[in-house]
């Protein structure tokens, strides 16, 4: 799971917050998508 | 030979009734075994938690929950009072109460004010922001986490209810404005005019009006924010090291000594029942707040 592996890596002893962070980031970047889909099916409704 | 045939009609009929009900029932058979068989699988973890929450660490070691069954005479409540007089779990569950409590109320008071704004009252470049916190609610948790503990460590929220309860406001709030700015602008306008002519203020018609007419929906986003904060481990284990509530309690019970179940089953056994509690009690909001603003 990316979003344990975003966990462990900064806060479970490495403390790689630098790491974490992107990895979070990329979490993001994969919703991006959803998100500008689900303004546009809002957008659209109203 | 009518006569005859007048009472012989009737056990005959009788008898097709009752062939009629055992092939009904043979025939639903296979829907009922079906559906207990699924209710027992999906029992099952949670009564085999409440049996080794019920057996003292010998014989939890010694075989499975299922002795229970051969042997009920072992009972015994002893694991439950040792974890109500175990100062770290009481002062987990009393944490989790506050944070609950606080997050619970504080994104209603945020996410019904700010739902009333974007439904009834105008502002500039409304639809944008709102089209802003449409946005936020696909924002996973996990990115706000690293930013959000380095801010806590410099500003001594760390490790506090207040900041517990900050962060799951600030997460609830967009789904809690989305779901309320749709149930509020179902209300017919009418209503809010006629309180306008009548002279109230928008606070006035916010607090007369508004509110109560949106209680269902208030008590959905409520019931919905009680059972995530009870049951989130991952905040609670990120932004709280000596006050955590009762998740990441019993996850770091779990970690330091592998196999503690005496502690482990009564904590999560007794955690699980509020929630469940909770939904007992109020299941007809549940269901009314998800169709909140569906239908208009």
């Amino acid at each position: 799971m990316i979003a344990v592996e975003m966990y462990e890596r900064s806060f479970s002893g490495e403390n790689r917050f630098g790491f974490g962070a992107a990895i979070s980031i990329f979490m993001f970047l994969l919703f991006v998508p959803f998100l500008i889909a689900n303004i546009r099916r809002f957008r659209r409704e109203n | 030979m009518a006569t005859v045939a007048g009472p012989g009609r009737g056990p005959v009929v009788l008898e097709e009734g009752v062939a009629t009900q055992i092939l009904r029932l043979l025939r639903r058979a296979p829907v009922h075994i079906a559906l207990a068989v699924i209710g027992v699988l999906w029992l099952m973890p949670t009564i085999g938690l409440l049996f080794t929450s019920l057996l003292t660490p010998s014989d939890a070691q010694a075989e499975g929950w299922w002795q229970l069954f051969s042997k009920p005479s072992i009972v015994t409540f002893e694991n439950y009072t040792n974890i109500f007089n175990d100062d770290g779990i009481v002062g987990a569950l009393w944490i989790t109460a506050l944070v609950t409590v606080g997050s619970t109320i504080l994104p209603i008071l945020v996410a019904s004010l700010a739902g009333y704004a974007f439904a009834w009252l105008e502002f500039p470049a409304r639809d944008w922001i709102f089209l802003g916190v449409v946005g936020l609610l696909l924002v996973p948790v996990q990115m706000s986490l690293i930013p959000i503990f380095e801010l806590y460590n410099k500003t001594g929220l760390f490790d506090t209810v207040f900041g517990l309860v900050f962060f799951h406001t600030a997460f609830a709030a967009p789904f809690g404005i989305f779901l309320l700015r749709n149930f509020f602008a179902g209300i017919p306008r009418d209503l809010l005019e006629a309180a306008r002519i009548d002279g109230a203020s928008e606070l006035r018609i916010f607090v007369r009006v508004v509110l109560p007419l949106g209680i269902p929906a208030i008590a959905s986003l409520g019931i919905f924010q009680v059972l995530f904060v009870w049951n989130d481990l991952l905040v609670g284990l990120v932004l709280a090291q000596d006050n955590q509530p009762i998740a990441p309690e019993i996850f770091s019970q779990l970690r330091q000594f592998g196999a503690n179940l005496e502690i482990i089953a009564p904590a999560a056994f007794f955690s699980a029942l509020v929630p469940l509690a909770i939904f007992a009690m109020f299941q007809r909001y549940f269901v009314e707040g998800l169709l909140a603003g569906s239908v208009k």
